[in-house]
């Protein structure tokens, strides 16, 4: 499955990037979507006219009462003759409709492709929420069992403690360092700073799972425009190289997995992406990783080779993954304070690299990066999609 | 071996849920390399075969890992706080399942053997303490 070079495969930059106030959005997902869009082309400084495809990550449109969410992006944005197509690979919907878009770009298919992410979901109360989201898991075999996505996360948090022996404060650090970063994060869903003590006494969504190891439900829109190499020199722009893009899948059900310490399209997806740049995980100065849940994070940066397996919950305690730690990890403040707005989730990592590479990350700026990568994936990464970024 | 007639024999997810509401588990068993398998699956992701026969569990298994759901959807709102397991059933294969009678996460232990029982109003698949 895996390729190990990038052979025919044509240079991909990302020229252009924007994303909403995560939290709650007022205005309809379309015309929210549309103003991102509308704000990551003129970011670019390219002219919007090149834009041949436009790529919609979205995955509970209907809540919306809204479906068909591409044309009305792109008549919006003047773009009526782009060809559109809407992305739903539940919370990874983001990060695959941008692999999506590398492919389009990289394979000569299109020069220009914008990719929109966008969810809203504070229409409905967070009990219907829940239940809407259980509709990406195995519905008559997971939410039909009573399985909500804490408690499919704190399935996997079980076992993994059970394994390791690793421990709820562990977790918790997660929590406070994403909490953390977030503070310095204008866009973020969530300003608040919280200790250890206050993660371990907030009440249980899910054992071992509480309160605060959950992200919460959030709005928003996130964009990048993807165009070729060979456009980004033609109009003088740099951008952000696309070094690697990789997707991977995993068993749709956790009863089938041979293992619940890990997520194999997770090491898929990596393999792929590591292979394709050319680099190894010890070449990334930072990551935005799918941090749902506490032990998600956990789970991410030690399925992507960035800390030994069974060592990921050391990470946070240590300060390995902290803003000043050797590999920060989230520092946008991830979906766990950032927020989680489904569709716009994995466009919005790469909104954050793009920040990042370009020096313009302000007070949560990672020192001299030159590498970063995102990671996202879908319900318990029956999707998952990870890209490697380098500043040009 | 006409490929048609065995995986008829293999329950559809609708069977195998209102048979489980029942406290009977039913799967099915891959006729080439005896995989056993509950979920729906029509090609077996080790051999490849396409053939299954029905099984019908003895309903034993161990917990393989859990939660405990405190905050629950719409569906089970009436149920918190309960059990959600992932179980290692005798005959090999693993379900997913829920246990209404487990509201304490200091009750249940990763490998602690359960037994299916037919579920309250027939939702999911249900398991008590064996």
């Amino acid at each position: 499955m895996g390729r190990s070079t990038r052979g025919g495969l044509r240079g991909v930059r990302m020229v252009g990037a924007a994303m909403s106030k995560f939290g709650k959005m007022d205005r309809s997902m379309r015309e929210e979507a549309a103003q991102t869009g509308l704000a990551a082309l003129n970011r670019s400084g390219l002219d919007p006219a090149v834009v041949e495809e436009i790529l919609v990550a979205n995955a509970f449109g209907l809540v919306d009462h809204q479906g068909h969410l591409g044309p009305l992006i792109a008549t919006s944005l003047g773009l009526e003759g782009a060809a559109t197509a809407t992305v739903e690979s539940a919370c990874a919907s983001g990060g695959v409709a941008l692999q999506l878009a590398y492919t389009s770009v990289a394979s000569g298919h299109t020069d220009a492709t914008l990719v929109v992410g966008v969810e809203k979901v504070s229409q409905v109360d967070s009990k219907t929420a829940t239940t809407y989201f259980t509709y990406g898991s195995d519905v008559p075999f997971e939410a039909g069992c009573g399985a909500t996505f804490p408690a499919l996360y704190a399935t996997l948090a079980t076992a993994y403690l059970h394994k390791y022996g690793a421990t709820e404060e562990q977790l918790a650090h997660v929590a406070v360092k994403n909490h953390k970063n977030a503070l310095a994060n204008p866009n973020a869903h969530l300003h608040k700073a919280i200790s250890v003590e206050q993660v371990l006494k907030s009440p249980y969504v899910a054992w071992p799972l509480k309160f605060y190891d959950c992200c919460p439900f959030s709005d928003g829109a996130a964009a990048v425009l993807l165009v070729s190499e060979a456009l980004a020199k033609a109009w003088g722009v740099g951008g952000v190289e696309v070094l690697g893009s990789g997707r991977g899948g995993s068993a749709a059900q956790l009863s089938t997995r041979a293992s619940l310490v890990e997520i194999p399209g997770t090491r898929q997806a990596a393999a792929q992406a590591f292979s394709q740049a050319g680099l190894r995980p010890k070449d990334v100065d930072f990551a935005e990783v799918h941090d749902c849940f506490t032990i998600a994070e956990v789970l991410a940066i030690e399925d992507l080779g960035l800390v030994k397996k069974g060592k990921g919950a050391e990470a946070a305690v240590d300060g390995l993954t902290s803003l000043s730690g050797d590999l920060p990890v989230n520092p946008s403040g991830g979906l766990k304070a950032k927020g989680h707005p489904v569709g716009a989730t994995g466009v919005g990592q790469a909104v954050e690299v793009f920040e990042q590479l370009d020096g313009r990350a302000g007070a949560r700026q990672v020192k001299g990066a030159e590498v970063g990568l995102s990671h996202n994936i879908g319900a318990t990464g029956g999707s998952c999609a990870v890209h490697v970024f380098r500043r040009v | 071996m006409n490929a048609a007639t065995p995986r008829a024999e293999a329950a559809s997810i609708g069977e195998a849920l209102s048979s489980a509401g029942r406290g009977v588990l039913v799967g099915r068993k891959c006729l080439g390399c005896a995989r056993v398998a509950f979920i729906d699956q029509l090609r077996c992701p080790a051999c490849h075969k396409q053939d299954f026969a029905r099984v019908e569990s003895r309903g034993e298994g161990e917990v393989v890992s859990f939660t405990v759901v405190a905050f629950p959807a719409q569906a089970f709102a009436a149920h918190g706080p309960f059990a959600f397991v992932v179980v290692r059933m005798a005959e090999g294969g693993a379900t997913t399942g829920w246990m209404p009678s487990v509201s304490d996460p200091r009750d249940l232990k990763v490998g602690a053997r359960v037994r299916v029982v037919p579920s309250p109003e027939g939702r999911g698949i249900a398991f008590e303490k064996a």
